[in-house]
C-alpha cells in the first residue's frame, strides 16, 4: 500500500470524478469520465484515469480512499463513504475559504449548501424527486435545440430578450421549447428564458439554505456561463469562480477528508 | 445485532389492512371500525365487540382513482387511503370514524361515503368535529359529538355504550399503554435496546388489530428486549412531522448509522401512551384528554407549547437533532415548518427538512440528506469538544 497518496472518488449520476493528492495536500491527478450504468465500473474508470502518469500507483493502493456521490457506497477499496454535501463543502473550503455558500448543480440534483469557517456544512437544501434545473434538464434542452451543452450554455449570452418558460418539468419544458422553436422564436431568447427559470430555482435553493456571501457554483453545470449570468442577475452580485475545476469539488472534498484520515492514522 | 424473533409477529400485521388478527376477530363476530387520527378516541371505538383499526394503505403505491376524485393537490396519505378503499382493501370494516384533523382527510371521508356506501348499510360513518382551539366553551360541543357517536354505535351495532362499559374500555386502553410505555422506554437508554424502525413497527401494528390480542405478544417482546444488548449509533435523532406509518422509512433513515429514538409525527407515539383519567364523567374525560394532550399543528395558539414539548422530547430521549419531514401538500405540518420548527432552529437545535410522499420513494436522495445531516451533527459535536 502506498503511504504517499490519498484519493477521493465522486460517483455522480452522469459523470464520475476522481482526485488524487499527496499527504501535503498537493493535487497530483484528477479525472472526469462519463458515468457507466454500474457505479463500480464508473469509479474504477475515474480512478484509473486519475492515476495515469503516477508511477506504480493502482486503485487498491491508496493510504486512504473516500467515496462520495450517489454511487458512494459502491466504490471498490474505499475506506469509507461521505455524502457529497459534506464533500462539496470541504472541496470548496480548501479551494477558497472565503466562500460561505455553494449552489451545486449535478446531473440529477440541485443543492444549496452553506458552510462554516471549518468547511463543515451549516445548512443545506436539496431538490426532491424532480430533476428540473439539473444537468439532465439542460441535456434535454440542448437536445431540443440540436446543439451540444457548451453551445447551449453560450446561447443565452447572445439573447436580446428573455422568453419566459412556464414549466420547470423537464418533459413539459422540452415540449414548450419545441413549440417555441416551431413558432420561429429566436433560439437565443428561448435559451435565456430557460436559464432564467433554472436560475430562479437555484435562488430558492440558496435562500432555503440561508445564503451568505461569497457564493460559488459547483458541479458540471457550474460551467454553464448562461446560467451563471442569469443567477448573478437575480442575486445582484457576482458569483465567485473557483481556481480548480468546479466539477471536481465533490471528489476534491472527499480527497481532503481522506488526507486528514490518513494523517490521523499515520500519527497513530 | 440479532433480529429478535418476537418482532416478526408485529411485522406480519403490517403487510395488509386485513391482517390475521383482524380476520380472527371478524370471524369471532367482532366489529372493526376504521379511524384516521389520534384525536378519534380509540377507547370509545373499543367498547364491547368493537375494535379500532387505524387507516393505512400499505399496498398502495399509486393513486390514480383517488387523484381523479380528490385532485393531485391533496396529500398522498389522504389519496392513498381512498385508493386503498376503492381497491376494496377495507371491505372488512363496519364503520369509519374520522377526526376532522385537516380538510384533505375530510375529503377522503366524504369520497368514501360517496363511492363506497349505499345508504342502507349498518355502517357508522362519522366525522368528529374536534375543535382547533383549546377553549372551555368548546368542551361541551366535543362532549356532545362523542355522545352522538356513542349513540350511533349503540343503535347501529346494538352495543351497550353505557358509562360503565366506556370506563372499562378506557381502563383497558390505559393498561395497554402502560405496557407499551415500558417497551418505549428502552429507547431512552444510553444504548437503546430497540431501534426506531422496530419500535415504529410495533407501535403501528398495535393500531391495526384488537388490543387484547396484542397483550401477550407485547409481554414476550418486552422480556426478549430486556435480555438484549443495546445499540450504539453515530447520532440519536427525533423524527417530527406528517403522517408516517411505514417502518421502512425509519429503517432507511437508520441505515445511515443513526438511531431514531423519538417519534413526534402523526402515527408516532409521542404523544400516544398517556393515561386517560378514569374517574368522573367519561365523555368529559375523553374530550378534555384529546384536546389537552394532542400536539397536532392543527391546534391554533399552541406553537410555543409544541416547541417546548419537542425540546422536552429531545432531552428525555437524548436526541441530537430533528428530521422534520412533511408530506407534499400537508397543510398543517407545512405551517408548523414555518413556525414551530423555526423556533427550534433559532435555539440552535440541528434540524433538517425533508419533503416526501406517503409511499416510500426517492430513497437515494433521502439517504444523502440524512447522511449529510448526521455528518453535520458529528462535525458540530467535534468542534464543540475541540473548543472545550
Amino acid at each position: 500500500m502506498s503511504t504517499t497518496y490519498v484519493c477521493g472518488c465522486d460517483v455522480g449520476s452522469t459523470y464520475g470524478k476522481a482526485v488524487i493528492m499527496d499527504l501535503n495536500g498537493k493535487i497530483v491527478g484528477s479525472s472526469i469520465v462519463r458515468s457507466k450504468i454500474d457505479p463500480e465500473e464508473t469509479s474504477k474508470l475515474a480512478i484509473a484515469e486519475a492515476t495515469k502518469g503516477i508511477d506504480g500507483l493502482s486503485m487498491n493502493d491508496f493510504a486512504y480512499l473516500v467515496g462520495t456521490g450517489y454511487g458512494r457506497n459502491r466504490v471498490p477499496f474505499a475506506n469509507e463513504n461521505i455524502s457529497e454535501i459534506s464533500c462539496h463543502a470541504m472541496g470548496v473550503h480548501i479551494t477558497n475559504p472565503a466562500i460561505k455558500t455553494i449552489v451545486d448543480i449535478g446531473g440529477q440534483d440541485l443543492k444549496g449548501i452553506t458552510i462554516d469557517e471549518n468547511g463543515s456544512v451549516k445548512h443545506f437544501a436539496m431538490n426532491d424527486k424532480c430533476a428540473a434545473g439539473t444537468g439532465r434538464f439542460f441535456e434535454g434542452m440542448a437536445r431540443a435545440f440540436e446543439v451540444d451543452l457548451q453551445e447551449f450554455s453560450d446561447m443565452s449570452l447572445k439573447a436580446k430578450e428573455i422568453l419566459p418558460i412556464t414549466s420547470q418539468c423537464s418533459v413539459f419544458a422540452e415540449t414548450e421549447v419545441i413549440s417555441m422553436v416551431a413558432q420561429k422564436k429566436n433560439p437565443n431568447d428561448i435559451a435565456a428564458g430557460i436559464q432564467a427559470s433554472v436560475a430562479k430555482r437555484c435562488f430558492t435553493m440558496l435562500k432555503s439554505a440561508g445564503i451568505e456571501r461569497e457564493v460559488t457554483m459547483t458541479g458540471g453545470c457550474a460551467k454553464n456561463k448562461g446560467l451563471k449570468n442569469a443567477l448573478e442577475k437575480i442575486l445582484k452580485f457576482e458569483i465567485t469562480e473557483l481556481s480548480t475545476d468546479p466539477q471536481l469539488m465533490g471528489a476534491l472534498g472527499a480527497c481532503e477528508f481522506a488526507r486528514k484520515k490518513a494523517l490521523v492514522a499515520k500519527a497513530g | 445485532m440479532e433480529k429478535i424473533k418476537e418482532l416478526a409477529f408485529f411485522e406480519k400485521l403490517l403487510n395488509t389492512p386485513q391482517n390475521s388478527l383482524v380476520d380472527k376477530a371478524v370471524k369471532e363476530g367482532r366489529i372493526p371500525i376504521a379511524y384516521n387520527c389520534y384525536t378519534a378516541p380509540e377507547a370509545l371505538l373499543s367498547v364491547g365487540k368493537a375494535f379500532p383499526v387505524r387507516l393505512r394503505a400499505p399496498q398502495t403505491t399509486s393513486t390514480e382513482l383517488a387523484t381523479f376524485y380528490m385532485s393531485p393537490f391533496t396529500c398522498s396519505y389522504s389519496r392513498s387511503i381512498l385508493e386503498a378503499a376503492l381497491d376494496d382493501q377495507y371491505e372488512f370494516i363496519q364503520g369509519m370514524v374520522f377526526a376532522a384533523c385537516c380538510v384533505q382527510i375530510q375529503r377522503t371521508a366524504h369520497n368514501y361515503k360517496l363511492q363506497k356506501l349505499k345508504g342502507d348499510e349498518k355502517f357508522v360513518h362519522y366525522l368528529i368535529d374536534v375543535p382547533r382551539k383549546e377553549f372551555d366553551a368548546y368542551v361541551p360541543a366535543l362532549v356532545a359529538d362523542l355522545k352522538k357517536l356513542a349513540g350511533l354505535m349503540e343503535t347501529t351495532y346494538g352495543l351497550d355504550m353505557s358509562e360503565e362499559n366506556i370506563r372499562k374500555a378506557i381502563h383497558e386502553q390505559n393498561e395497554f399503554n402502560k405496557l407499551l410505555k415500558e417497551i418505549s422506554d428502552f429507547r431512552k437508554l444510553d444504548k437503546p435496546k430497540i431501534t426506531g424502525s422496530e419500535w415504529h413497527m410495533v407501535y403501528t401494528a398495535c393500531k391495526t388489530a384488537p388490543k387484547d390480542m396484542l397483550v401477550e405478544p407485547l409481554k414476550k417482546l418486552k422480556t426478549a428486549l430486556e435480555k438484549r444488548e443495546g445499540f450504539e449509533a453515530k447520532a440519536r435523532l427525533m423524527v417530527m412531522g406528517s403522517i408516517c406509518d411505514n417502518p421502512a422509512y425509519i429503517e432507511l433513515i437508520e441505515s445511515q448509522g443513526c438511531l431514531v429514538v423519538a417519534d413526534r409525527f402523526c402515527y408516532g407515539s409521542l404523544p400516544g401512551m398517556e393515561m386517560i383519567p378514569e374517574e368522573g364523567d367519561v365523555f368529559t374525560n375523553l374530550a378534555l384528554f384529546y384536546l389537552e394532550s394532542n400536539e397536532c399543528p392543527r391546534m391554533m395558539e399552541k406553537m410555543e407549547f409544541r416547541a417546548e414539548r419537542a425540546e422536552n422530547y429531545l432531552e428525555e430521549y437524548k436526541a441530537d437533532g430533528i428530521i422534520f419531514e412533511t408530506l407534499k401538500f400537508c397543510d398543517v405540518w407545512g405551517y408548523e415548518k414555518l413556525k414551530t420548527l423555526k423556533i427550534l432552529e433559532d435555539k440552535g437545535i440541528p434540524c433538517v427538512r425533508i419533503e416526501r410522499e406517503y409511499a416510500l420513494s426517492g430513497e437515494g436522495q433521502m439517504k444523502t440528506r440524512v447522511q449529510a445531516f448526521i455528518e453535520s451533527i458529528q462535525n458540530k459535536q467535534l468542534t464543540e469538544k475541540l473548543a472545550k
